[in-house]
């Protein structure tokens, strides 16, 4: 038992995908409990690539593909917790997308993997995420912080749209807003009522981690 | 620590013409046959003379065909070994590897950051550092050490090297034909005896023309001292332009050349094959202050001219790259080594001399070691150039990528990051926020920490004890010797 998680952990930590999802079916084959999976193997996987990028030991490819072999791993393992009637374990649930118009991703991924590989739980809307596709997931998936990213100076305001839309849907008490981006100034995010603001990757997580009182 | 950096260019720089490299080769001609060079010693003078030169009240005139034959004696590829093979660096064809500079009076002291005079524990500290310091192929002495006696301080110098890196001692310029016996003793008694040291040369010995068209005896006596055992030869000069040799750069290069071709002479007549490192060294002076400036722009140009004539001759060559006149790890010194310092290795010459120290080469300083040592790592990637072929041109990846996601999960990237990017170690690249909350740091204080953090952690393998009290000796019978005398 013990051989099939260190194999797991191992293929996160290379970011082969198909192994690793391979080794999650063989998991569930096995009977094996898919949170012990999880915590054993996956999460352990992605924090030491973590810990690395954090130590400037690992670069960012790394985390990203470790980052993609876990969510695959958790995509399959999934089901099977769901069977079983249980929850997956996390820091916290993260919904991110970028705003109404703005078709920019590359930074939105990174904070998405660097939040995965932190240990928390990440949806990800994609781009030219409209403000109700953002409040139907907070609902769906109970989420504690939702992030919103914006590239271009014009789509800012769109990140006060979709604050609007969530206060007016009644969430605003129950999901902390983080908004995101390389315009975003700590002005502009005071002026628009988000509860954090970061411009790099780094900074997202340490803020999100904050928001939530967590270390 | 790791392997030495070194890079073949393949496509140099080349600032002159074919036709411009022969014209600057036919004025050395006819300044050898016509002018002819001043050799104060009369051993010199004999070997000249019996060669076949013409020599007459101390001047030495040397016809085309004598210049040709001994240019030809000379050998292409010349190996120098560090007493740790893995640091060998063969200087050939167009491998560029870069190394300090030499003969500082001062230095500056690291923890007081005051200047000071150099000792002879600094030398050994600072040849710890290239030791450690991937970008330097060789050590040499970078400060003269002020606290042991004049007329010994070679013999000091290259005693404190050897046992404080196993890199090769490259550029040992002694004063006098003993100072250069006792190199080679000190030389021999590292690598076990004089014979092996003529296979395995942990040491460059080195001779300097006094311009314009001069050399003393004091440098031609360790000139042919060096030829006789048969370890590689540094033949170099100082050409102030305006001062020591002609105002323009062509008649510098023209001169300086002509010097070192009557070195080559004289080396190949006490021993053919011996092996010759051409360092033509022409630098500006400033008229409105009477000093030198040696890290003008025109320096990485005489370099890069220099490079093509040593390679038109099939000479290894050694250029005085780029030392900066600042006082200061301040931006001109930035940009002054980096102008000189990338123009001189883009021309593919062999061996670039110039890290560590600053002032025009007054002060040695730790943290431009430290400094230096990132810079060049840019320039090396620079003359890396690009690698094209099929996997590079990544048509499959970009396939796989589409239009949409990212490259960033493709194992390509991974794959060539390392390979194809440079990865500073020093260098700021955060956020202002981060880089804040670590201090707000400059370069230099960066670079005395890990100049710090290598002095206190690196040390070279030890050479055996009976070695290291045999070195002591080899010193202390020559102060014997010379402090009698003198």
């Amino acid at each position: 038992m013990s051989e099939i998680f260190k194999r797991l952990t191992e293929a996160i930590l290379e970011g082969d995908v198909e192994t690793a999802e391979n080794l999650s079916k063989e998991a569930i084959k096995l009977g094996l409990d898919p949170l012990e999976v999880i915590e054993k193997s996956v999460v352990k996987g992605v924090s030491i690539v973590g810990e690395k990028f954090e130590k400037g030991e690992a670069f960012l490819p790394e985390l990203i593909m470790a980052g993609n072999a876990a969510q695959a791993c958790v995509n399959i393992l999934k089901e099977e917790i769901k069977k079983r009637g249980k929850r997956i374990k996390s820091l916290g649930r993260v919904v991110i997308g970028t705003v109404q118009g703005d078709i920019h991703d590359i930074g939105k991924n990174i904070v998405a993997a660097l939040l995965v590989s932190n240990g928390f739980e990440v949806y990800d809307l994609g781009v030219d995420v409209p403000p109700e596709a953002f409040i139907k997931k907070i609902k769906e998936v109970n989420a504690d912080v939702v992030g919103l990213s914006a590239l271009v100076s014009t789509t800012l305001l769109s990140q006060e749209k979709t604050i609007k839309a969530i206060e007016k849907a009644g969430l605003r008490g129950k999901v902390k807003v983080i908004i995101g981006g390389a315009p975003v100034t700590e002005e502009w995010a005071k002026s628009i009522g988000a509860d954090a603001y970061a411009t790099d990757a780094m900074e997202g997580v340490r803020k999100i981690k904050k928001l939530l009182g967590i270390e | 620590m790791g392997e030495i950096k070194s890079v073949k260019v393949t496509r140099p720089w080349e600032p002159l013409t074919r036709n411009e490299v022969y014209d600057v080769h036919l004025t050395s001609l006819e300044i050898l046959e016509k002018i002819g060079v001043m050799f104060s010693d009369e051993n010199a003078l004999k070997i000249f003379s019996e060669g076949g030169a013409e020599v007459q009240n101390g001047i030495v005139k040397i016809p085309e065909h004598l210049v040709k034959e001994c240019i030809k004696k000379a050998p292409e590829r010349v190996t120098l070994c560090g007493r740790n093979s893995r640091y060998d660096i063969k200087l050939q064809d167009k491998n560029t590897y870069f190394t300090a500079c030499s003969e500082a009076t001062y230095v500056v002291d690291l923890e007081k950051d005051e200047l000071r005079l150099a000792t002879k524990k600094d030398l050994s500290d600072l040849s710890r550092l290239a030791d450690a310091l991937e970008y330097y192929s060789t050590m040499l002495p970078s400060v003269v050490p002020q606290d042991v006696p004049k007329t010994l301080w070679i013999q000091h110098a290259v005693e404190a090297i050897l046992n404080s890196t196993e890199k090769h001692v490259f550029f040992v310029c002694p004063t006098g034909t003993e100072a250069a016996r006792d190199t080679i003793k000190l030389a021999a008694a590292v690598v076990g005896d004089e014979e092996t040291l003529r296979k395995k040369p942990i040491i460059t010995g080195g001779a300097f023309f006094s311009s314009p068209l001069r050399m003393w005896a004091e440098a031609s006596g360790p000139l042919i001292e060096y030829a006789k055992f048969g370890i590689p030869l540094n033949l170099g000069n100082n050409l102030m332009m305006g001062a020591t040799c002609p105002i323009t750069l062509a008649g510098a290069l023209a001169q300086g050349n002509a010097e070192i071709l009557s070195g080559v002479v004289l080396a190949e007549l006490v021993n053919p094959g011996t092996p010759i490192l051409y360092n033509v060294d022409p630098f500006s002076m400033d008229m409105r202050t009477t000093n030198i400036a040696i890290c003008a722009p025109e320096k990485g140009l005489c370099n890069a001219a220099l490079a093509q004539i040593a390679r038109y001759y099939g000479f290894p060559n050694v250029v005085d790259g780029f030392s900066p006149d600042s006082k200061l790890n301040d931006t001109q010194a930035g940009y002054e080594k980096a102008v000189s310092g990338l123009s001189s290795a883009i021309s593919g010459a062999n061996l670039i001399m110039g890290a560590g120290l600053l002032a025009y080469g007054d002060y040695a300083c730790f943290k431009s070691f430290v400094i230096d040592n990132e810079m060049l790592g840019y320039i090396h990637r620079v003359i890396r150039g690009i690698e094209v072929n099929e996997e590079t041109l990544a048509f499959d990846v970009i396939a796989k990528v589409g239009h949409k996601g990212n490259f960033l999960s493709q194992r390509h990237t991974l794959t060539y990051l390392k390979k194809e990017h440079f990865i500073p170690e020093l260098t700021d690249r955060y956020r202002t926020e981060i880089w804040r909350s670590k201090g707000s740091k400059s370069i230099v204080e960066r670079a005395r920490e890990k100049a710090m953090e290598i002095l206190k952690s690196h040390y070279p393998e030890p050479l055996e004890k009976d070695v290291q009290q045999k070195l002591r000796e080899i010193v202390k019978e020559a102060e014997r010797r010379i402090l009698k005398n003198s």
